[in-house]
């Protein structure tokens, strides 16, 4: 079966943001409590893995041919 | 057996262009500077707006930075830029004509007396912008596809099936690319529906407007919320609202990796982000006035209930009152150094916090993001200070001095 191509930024984005606004409703309900010095560090791996992913598609173009 | 596959020679992209920041004079709804902006940074315009419009609903920061980028974007030099094909816009431009028409309604049934307050003007207004957002024609786009090099080589590259070989690539398998030949950059590419090197990498399968439509809907909701919460209906923070919104805006962009490739959503996202996490900082009302204020009451009666400074430095000398019974005060800054001092030995209960900065309370201090300290005398005495300190962003300094 044929399958379309995942755009791997849009989808890491997407979950990071689903996870941050479930977050921030969390806390506006009441339920828990936003405590900002784990979401900076949370960021922060995000940006961490959305470069070590742009590398890696770069390197793969980049290959040396055989 | 190991048998070696044929290689070709990946095509190098072509070299990027990169023009220098202009407004642009056909892609605008009103100077230009989202569509400038949008073609710099290879974003769809309308998600820009719709950041620029969020932003302006917070302290007017979005509209600041329009403002600001219109004054510093110089305007584009000539109209070459920003090719729009006939007939892509006017539905987008109909919207946007309708959301001012809206937002022009209104404001006149408020003068009218016929719509209550201005707090009403606000949730239309984003009603309007967001079904002009979803309402605009929006062209499909073809997915982007790997760009041919010119060529001969080329009648062997039009044989491939560019999907095959993109689900070869998502399963982690190598291509068996046929072999190629040096790219000839002699012929070159014309535009012609006959040229299959073009026509090739133009067509595929449609890309859905995922981002724009997303924008919109998230516009009307955001506005019906906050009639909803002006009108009575039910109570909805801000803070919920937001995280709605980037919860939405999260799934969109989840779901958009498949169908839309919406990469202009995690602008917005990424907007939508830094806009809660300074709110949820700035928690400190910005009210007060700017500057230095030295307050240094001598009776009970002169001192006030609260104190509100927006940026400055704030300095209560609470020393020379001799307190009777127990008193709260709060003391709120939004930007800049609080600094209360307290004769010794006087009981007190203290609670400092800071979105950004440093709190000092006594010999209890911590810096850093969203930083509490309190602290609370050993029993209760007569002329008991209760203080309540907050600081948007800086620093709280409590301290005993003789």
């Amino acid at each position: 079966m044929r399958t379309q191509d995942v755009d791997v930024f849009s989808v890491l984005a997407g979950v990071l943001f689903t996870g941050l606004g479930l977050w921030f409703i969390v806390e506006a309900l009441g339920i828990g409590r936003l405590d900002l010095g784990v979401v900076w560090p949370v960021l922060l791996v995000a940006a961490g893995v959305a470069v070590l992913l742009a590398a890696r598609s770069r390197l793969r173009f980049a290959r040396p041919e055989s | 057996m190991h048998t070696q596959k044929p290689t070709r020679q990946r095509p190098s992209s072509p070299p990027r262009q990169r023009r220098s920041l202009r407004r642009t004079t056909d892609d605008r709804v009103w100077v230009g500077v989202a569509g400038g902006v949008a073609e710099q940074i290879s974003v769809d315009a309308v998600l820009l707006r719709v950041a620029f419009i969020l932003g302006a609903a917070f302290w007017g920061v979005g509209l600041v930075l329009y403002l600001a980028l219109w004054f510093i974007i110089p305007e584009v030099d000539s109209p070459t830029t920003n090719v729009v094909r006939p007939g892509q816009r006017p539905g987008r431009f109909r919207g946007a004509a309708l959301a001012v028409a809206i937002f022009g309604l209104t404001w006149l049934l408020r003068s009218w007396g016929w719509l209550p307050a201005d707090r009403y003007l606000l949730p239309w207004a984003f009603i309007a912008v967001g079904v002009a957002v979803a309402w605009g024609r929006h062209p499909v786009r073809p997915l982007p596809r790997p760009a041919l090099p010119a060529g001969p080589a080329n009648t062997l590259l039009t044989d491939i099936d560019f999907e095959e070989a993109a689900d070869d690539a998502a399963d982690g398998d190598d291509v068996a690319d046929p072999p190629l030949a040096e790219p000839n950059t002699d012929q070159p590419i014309d535009d012609s529906p006959n040229d299959t090197r073009r026509s090739r990498g133009a067509s595929g399968p449609a890309m859905v407007p995922i981002g724009t439509l997303t924008a919109g809907a998230l516009l009307v909701a955001c506005g019906l919320l906050y009639l909803a919460d002006d009108t009575g209906m039910f109570d909805v923070s801000w803070r919920l609202t937001g995280g709605v919104s980037l919860t939405f805006v999260g799934m969109a962009l989840v779901a958009g990796g498949w169908w839309g490739r919406p990469r202009g959503l995690i602008v917005l996202g990424s907007a939508l982000t830094v806009i809660l996490l300074l709110a949820t900082v700035l928690q400190v009302p910005l009210r007060g006035g700017v500057g230095r204020r030295d307050l240094r009451p001598i009776t009970a009666a002169d001192v006030a209930d609260e104190y509100r400074l927006a940026a400055g430095v704030f300095v209560l000398d609470l020393r020379d009152v001799d307190l009777a019974e127990r008193r709260d005060v709060s003391v709120t800054v939004a930007a800049g150094e609080m600094r209360v001092m307290l004769p010794i030995g006087v009981e007190v209960a203290i609670d400092g916090r800071t979105g950004f900065g440093e709190v000092v309370v006594f010999d209890r201090s911590g810096s850093g993001v969203g930083v509490r300290r309190s602290f609370s005398s050993d029993g209760s005495a007569e002329g008991l200070w209760v203080l309540d300190l907050d600081v948007g962003v800086g620093k709280i300094l409590v301290e005993q001095v003789p």
